[in-house]
Parts: C-alpha cells; sequence; structure tokens
C-alpha cells in the first residue's frame, strides 16, 4: 500500500507536463522511496516467503521447513528492518537520486543513509529465509522425491534461494562500504584515491542476480499453466536445469550493467 | 406438541487457521501457514 501510494502520487504528478503535485526534487525523492520499497520490501520477498513459506513443506511431503524458529526471526527481520526504512525516511529523508545507494549521489546527499540501513537489516531476513529453504529441500524432501522429479516451482524456489544466501551479504558489504565512506574515510571517492567502479562492481554482483527473481515467478507460472491446461509440463527436464543453470550464470554477467563505465577486462 | 429438529454438529477439523485465535498465537507462531500469511499482509502493507 506504501509502495503504491508513492507510484500513485507520481502519477498524478505526471498528469500536467509541468507536473501537477509536487516540487522535482520531492518528486524525486518519491521515486527513490518507491523504487526502495517495492525492490527490497515487495520483490525480493514476495514469492519465496509467501507462497514459498507456504507450499514448499506441502509440495515435499514434510510437516514443516527445516528451521521454523528461524523462519519466525526472518519475518520479525524484514518487518524490522521496514519499519526502521519508513521511519527513516519520514524522519531523515531520502536521497534525491533514482539509485540513491550510488556512491557518486552519496557524497554529496547523505540523507538516505536510514533507509541503507533499513534494507541491510532486511537483508538478514533474505539470508535466513534462502538458507532454510535450501536446507529444507535438501533434507526433507519425502522418500522417493529426488531431484529430478520435484515439481519446477521447487526448483525455482531453490534456484531463488541460493541467490538469496549468497547474493544479499554481497549487497551489505556494498552498503557498509557507503557507511564507512560516510563515517570515515573515502574508499570509493577517487579525489581520496577510492575506485567507485568497486561500489559498482559489488552493487551488480548482487543486483544481477536479484533483478532475475521474475524466475521465482516463471515457476508459478509454470505450475500454474500446466493444471489449467491439464498437460505435464513439456522438457521439464532441461527446464529444471536451466532454472538452476541460469542462477549460476546470473553470478557471472553483471558486468553487462556497466556498458558506459570500462572495464578493466577489456581495455 | 411439536417435534424439534437437532442439527448435527459438525466440527470444522482441527487446521492452522483454527488451532488457536489470540495475537500471540500468531506473533510467536512457528507454523510455516501461518507464517507465509504474516509474510502476506506485511507485504501487502509496504508494497
Amino acid at each position: 500500500m506504501i509502495g503504491g501510494f508513492f507510484a500513485v502520487l507520481m502519477r498524478i504528478h505526471l498528469i500536467e507536463p509541468q507536473g501537477a503535485l509536487v516540487q522535482p526534487e520531492t518528486y524525486n525523492k518519491l521515486f527513490t522511496l518507491h523504487g526502495v520499497i517495492m525492490i527490497f520490501f515487495f520483490l525480493v520477498p514476495s514469492i519465496p516467503t509467501v507462497l514459498g513459506n507456504f507450499l514448499i513443506p506441502l509440495m515435499i511431503g514434510a510437516r514443516d521447513l527445516a528451521f521454523p524458529k528461524l523462519n519466525l526471526l526472518s519475518w520479525y527481520i524484514y518487518i524490522v528492518g521496514g519499519l526502521f526504512t519508513l521511519y527513516s525516511a519520514i524522519a531523515g529523508g531520502v536521497d534525491t537520486d533514482g539509485r540513491s545507494i550510488r556512491p557518486t549521489a552519496a557524497r554529496i546527499q547523505t540523507r538516505g543513509d536510514g533507509c541503507r540501513v533499513g534494507v541491510f537489516i532486511n537483508g538478514f531476513s533474505s539470508i535466513l529465509t534462502g538458507l532454510n529453504f535450501i536446507v529444507t529441500i535438501h533434507k526433507m524432501r519425502a522418500p522417493g522425491l529426488t531431484w529430478f522429479r520435484m515439481p519446477l516451482f521447487l526448483w525455482a524456489l531453490y534456484a531463488t534461494s541460493i541467490i538469496m544466501t549468497l547474493g544479499t551479504p554481497v549487497l551489505a558489504i556494498s552498503l557498509f562500504l557507503l557507511a564507512l565512506e560516510h563515517l570515515f574515510t573515502s574508499n570509493l571517492s577517487p579525489a581520496l584515491g577510492g575506485d567507485p567502479l568497486l561500489f559498482q562492481h559489488l552493487f551488480w554482483f548482487y543486483s544481477h542476480p536479484t533483478s532475475n527473481h521474475d524466475l521465482a515467478a516463471m515457476g508459478v507460472v509454470s505450475e500454474i499453466i500446466a493444471c489449467f491446461a491439464r498437460k505435464a509440463n513439456f522438457r521439464i527436464q532441461d527446464r529444471r536445469i536451466f532454472k538452476r543453470g541460469d542462477r549460476g550464470a546470473g553470478f557471472l554477467v553483471w558486468g553487462h550493467h556497466m556498458f558506459v563505465t570500462g572495464n578493466p577486462l577489456r581495455g | 406438541m411439536s417435534t424439534a429438529t437437532l442439527e448435527p454438529r459438525v466440527q470444522a477439523p482441527r487446521n492452522y487457521l483454527n488451532a488457536d485465535y489470540g495475537w500471540k498465537s500468531w506473533l510467536f507462531t512457528q507454523d510455516h501457514k501461518r507464517i507465509a500469511l504474516l509474510y502476506m499482509v506485511s507485504i501487502t502493507f509496504f508494497s
């Protein structure tokens, strides 16, 4: 509701060419808020935590996830991270940059620090959920449910969990480097001998695999279409391997987000 | 004399929704289905 509210404000603002509602700076802040909330508090957790939590034990024939207390803890962390982000956005404001976590914007404006801490906290929720799913799918499948008999939805969630567990710490490191940048000395500013490209590499190492969270949705679609078309999924073996392989490849191709920054490996 | 018909009492089988009703039973639950619903409500709030 909150992320959507910001989107509605932006749409109303765009009714007139010169802007109908807010100042340009506020418009950019709305964009930041909408982006932060919709990516970190909707897109990333929505399918794994809701459908995954509900369906994984049912689909593998287990009574519950491997670590039920950890599961509840991850929900609390999600709530704390989300409320902290909202509070810091209201109390301290946000940067006016569309991607306000990049160091170039951060050197000029540091109002977004609270939001970054909120996203940092929320990352632990992702890590714990991913870990829980991986262990559950590895260890608690019913006898006879081999890897290649598992439905596509579970393969999609398994692959997503690997990203949540391995990718999120890299985002945390990126945010931590920004905090160090603000609190102490610069490790990213070229004027002080730092390297802003380091931040971009770290950011996209997380963000490219994460932008593939639509594959979790493709897992849902695979099941729904197969169910209502009353046909078995075709070439299911290939698609399982594709889902897993795509996640693996996702960690290797972040450079294509950095066309204009230059790549030292390509000269 | 009128006769009243007694409807047989059908009790819904115990499940994750009717197992308990207090707020504590939701906030301290370890049931994966209940946690999924907690997530659904909170993600709807944030998004």
